[in-house]
């Protein structure tokens, strides 16, 4: 058996803040600097992922060692506006949770002091937290913290669901391989993730929506929630993306192509993503529109975009579409590598020169009405 | 006098022009099928030796005439002859084929007149079960030869993937009739 902070616990702090250095210094994913440890002052500003209950409750922990307990508050701390209720750490005797080592429940002044205490036990495969719903396997893993102190809210608050489940861990679970939290959408993250070279294969745990496993060299994603919940969860900010391993090919058995994740992201209206007015784009080549869900202004749009280089400002110009519809389906585009941001003009001049002007009513109209559009 | 438009349905024998009709016309379509003697360029029982022919009614009798032409360029005569009524092409292929990019190619130096009126659209069939050349193959192809059509994979059984197909003929042709004054 593994003893207490044996073995994976000070890699993975080191992880953690490795994780957190890279993501802030390579502007691919920032990880507020407050949300590393102990991050009270996050907490109070952060209100968007806190609407079900302003109360705070407060944590406490038990039997832990010095390396557990930097890993939790680690692991708390960047939880920070992703879970239901707000968690701050406090005292044993004020707090409304305890985190504790299922060893301790061995001895008799730990159970004296949990005193009636919700108590979030840390599974070593000592077998004294085989069957407790609010156990966590150990190595200890952000999303396991994540749904425990859900739970632990829910009982807290005496919600009507106290005895969530534990999401069933595989064996090949990361623990915390390479982990960031942000405060944007998932979509905005995943529209950043696209253009990050580090993070090829990540895995996307939602609050209270489920888990979205992206891989993105193989142009695959997995969502184990119905496909109605997709933008609900797109437009989630309590989530953590973890890394998955480059192996992991098993989590992509049942999926779909990545080009239909990333159109439904781009089009998503909480989506966050750069595109100045003036950019050059260029159309690579179509949506595939027989297989992707689309307005008929997207197809004129590409008409407009063929065959030359134009911007953002341009093409709204020329389309006298809304700005925002147009970057809603330029922002699509790009992240599924039908449009070229930052293209160059002297690509292009030698092509057929597109239509210039936005066809409506004549037949297509008339077809239209005729097929029920 | 009732309006009518004429679309081409071309390809390569067993691209799926048959099928594509059939899912979008108001009518059973007409079809002149055949057995297939040329095994070596398909293994298909039947072919098309004349036309097939299906159509769309809008209101007021207005039109939408599809002819499927056959695929075997021993009837060139006939696309020639079609063309010069067709408002657009949908152009498809199949991606099991030997040499797709060939056929689309040959097609397209065929159909030049209608490729410079922007009136072209290309659906690619059978890309569930031969991936040897994803849509950015036909694209590079495209670019090398100037010309800006759009490229969709599709399912020729599919209705709803063949209306946008034929929509979005309808919206490259009517944008190029703006462009230029047509009435």
């Amino acid at each position: 058996m593994r003893r207490r902070g044996e073995g994976t616990v000070m890699p993975e702090i080191a992880r953690i803040k490795e994780s957190a250095a890279m993501s802030t210094s390579s502007g691919v994913l920032s990880v507020p600097h407050e949300s590393k440890l102990g991050a009270t002052d996050a907490m109070r500003r952060d209100h968007t992922a806190h609407t079900k209950s302003e109360r705070t409750l407060r944590l406490a922990m038990l039997g832990l060692d010095s390396d557990q307990g930097t890993l939790v508050r680690a692991i708390v701390g960047m939880l920070t506006g992703r879970t239901r209720m707000k968690w701050t750490f406090a005292a044993l005797a004020h707090s409304d949770a305890v985190i504790v080592v299922d060893q301790a429940l061995g001895i008799p002044e730990t159970v004296r002091a949990l005193n009636g205490r919700i108590a979030i036990i840390i599974d070593t495969g000592a077998g004294i937290a085989k069957g407790e719903s609010l156990s966590v396997p150990s190595p200890i893993s952000v999303m396991n913290i994540l749904d425990a102190l859900d739970s632990a809210g829910d009982r807290a608050t005496r919600k009507k669901n106290p005895q969530t489940p534990m999401p069933a861990i595989s064996n090949n679970e990361p623990t915390i391989a390479q982990m960031a939290v942000d405060r944007r959408s998932l979509a905005s993250t995943i529209a950043r993730l696209v253009f990050a070279p580090h993070y090829r294969r990540i895995r996307a745990r939602v609050a209270d929506v489920g888990t979205m496993s992206i891989c993105f060299n193989e142009r695959r994603y997995h969502i184990d929630f119905s496909r109605t919940q997709l933008v609900r969860a797109l437009r989630e900010r309590r989530y953590v993306i973890t890394a998955l391993p480059s192996d992991d090919a098993h989590q992509f058995s049942a999926d779909g192509p990545l080009v239909d994740l990333l159109w439904t992201v781009g089009l998503a209206p909480c989506v966050d993503f750069e595109l100045t007015d003036d950019a050059p784009l260029r159309l690579l080549q179509w949506p595939n529109f027989p297989r992707l869900p689309h307005e008929l202004e997207h197809v004129q749009l590409c008409g407009l975009m063929g065959g030359r280089v134009m911007s953002m400002r341009e093409l709204v110009s020329e389309s006298t579409l809304a700005a925002e519809r147009v970057k809603a389906f330029l922002v699509a585009c790009i992240l599924c590598g039908y449009v070229q941001l930052n293209a160059e003009q002297a690509q292009m001049h030698e092509l057929l020169a597109p239509a210039r002007s936005m066809a409506t009513g004549g037949l297509l109209e008339r077809l239209l009405k005729r097929l029920g559009f | 006098m009732s309006l009518e438009h004429v679309i081409l349905f071309a390809g390569p024998m067993g691209a799926g022009k048959t099928t594509a009709i059939s899912s979008i016309s108001d009518i059973p379509i007409v079809m002149t099928e055949a057995v297939n003697n040329d095994i070596e360029h398909h293994s298909k029982a039947t072919t098309t030796v004349a036309l097939d022919y299906g159509q769309l009614t809008l209101n007021d009798g207005e039109v939408v005439r599809l002819y499927g032409i056959p695929g075997q360029e021993r009837f060139e005569f006939m696309w020639r002859i079609l063309e010069t009524r067709a408002a657009g092409l949908i152009l498809l292929l199949d991606n099991e084929a030997r040499d797709p990019i060939a056929d689309l190619d040959l097609f397209l130096d065929k159909f030049r007149g209608l490729c410079r009126r922007g009136a072209v659209v290309v659906g690619v069939t059978r890309t569930d079960v031969a991936d040897s050349h994803p849509m950015t193959h036909y694209y590079d192809r495209l670019r090398e030869r100037r010309m800006h059509v759009p490229v969709f994979e599709v399912d020729a059984r599919d209705r709803q993937q063949m209306i946008v197909l034929l929509t979005t003929l309808v919206v490259m042709v009517q944008m190029r009739e703006t462009e230029l004054g047509v009435e």
